[in-house]
């Protein structure tokens, strides 16, 4: 393949990855004024769920801050962090059909995230297809 | 919080949305309507905090929660100076897609205020 090729690949690849970072930003934005809102006001309510709130706010956080970044160190740390949300998103989905918590007072994961257009479903997937893609291009 | 400059504001911001994902699938750069567009609800929104913050003054106040919906209002107000900030410092086509990221961020906000004010 021709190099020339290969970095406009590349550069495509990476602007792809700035606007996941835009779109994880606005999502750690709008989960931890949540969280934080939810923890001073009725934390007493369901403190199970609302911690979950708080966790993926900080998942959020740090997507956000390693995606795009050039160091592989930084986007490994981007990569598990994915993996937890995706993990996340689909347990605590499907637990709320059995746990009463989780089903009554909603977390940002509540119902595979169908409050948020089930973005936090299908926002990891594009994250981790993204930092696959990239060390793809980056082993060429 | 006046119904009819919410219903503008929405037709606003839908407007950028739209826009600035075709001018990003066109491969453009950042221009002049792209960036105006999100100017333009930025200044829609500064209208909307002189309209709340007046209307409040004289009694008013949100059904669903005051401090809750100047929340929004405030960090509503930073998502588009932050969005053409970035579009300015990284002027390649995709930009355009943050740019449409940001008017849709405030298009879902503004909903959300206004099912907190009434």
């Amino acid at each position: 393949m021709p190099k020339e090729n290969n970095a406009s690949e590349s550069a495509k690849n990476s602007g792809f990855s700035r606007v996941l970072v835009a779109v994880y930003a606005v999502f750690a934005l709008a989960a931890s004024g949540r969280a934080v809102f939810e923890l001073f006001t009725k934390f007493n309510l369901a403190p199970f769920s609302y911690s979950l709130s708080a966790v993926s706010a900080l998942i959020y956080l740090v997507v956000a801050a390693t995606l795009s970044s050039k160091s592989a160190k930084l986007r490994n740390i981007a990569r598990v962090a994915l993996w937890f949300e995706l993990v996340g998103v689909v347990s605590v989905g499907t637990a709320g059909f059995f746990v009463f918590e989780l089903n009554h007072f909603h977390t940002v994961w509540w119902f595979y995230g169908a409050a948020y257009a089930c973005l936090p479903l299908v926002l990891p997937i594009f994250g981790l297809f993204y930092l696959r893609r990239q060390s793809r291009l980056a082993a060429k | 919080m006046f119904e009819f400059w919410y219903f503008t504001q929405l037709a606003v911001a839908a407007t950028a949305t739209l826009l600035t994902l075709v001018l990003g699938l066109a491969n453009r750069s950042p221009n002049f309507f792209g960036l105006g567009s999100l100017a333009l609800i930025e200044l829609g929104l500064i209208v909307q905090l002189v309209i709340s913050i007046s209307v409040s003054l004289g009694g008013a106040e949100a059904s669903h929660g005051q401090f809750e919906f100047f929340t929004y209002l405030a960090v509503a107000l930073l998502i588009p100076v932050l969005a053409v900030f970035w579009a300015l410092l990284e002027r390649a086509y995709w930009s355009n897609f943050v740019l449409a990221v940001g008017a849709f961020t405030v298009l879902v906000m503004l909903v959300r205020m206004h099912t907190l004010w009434f």
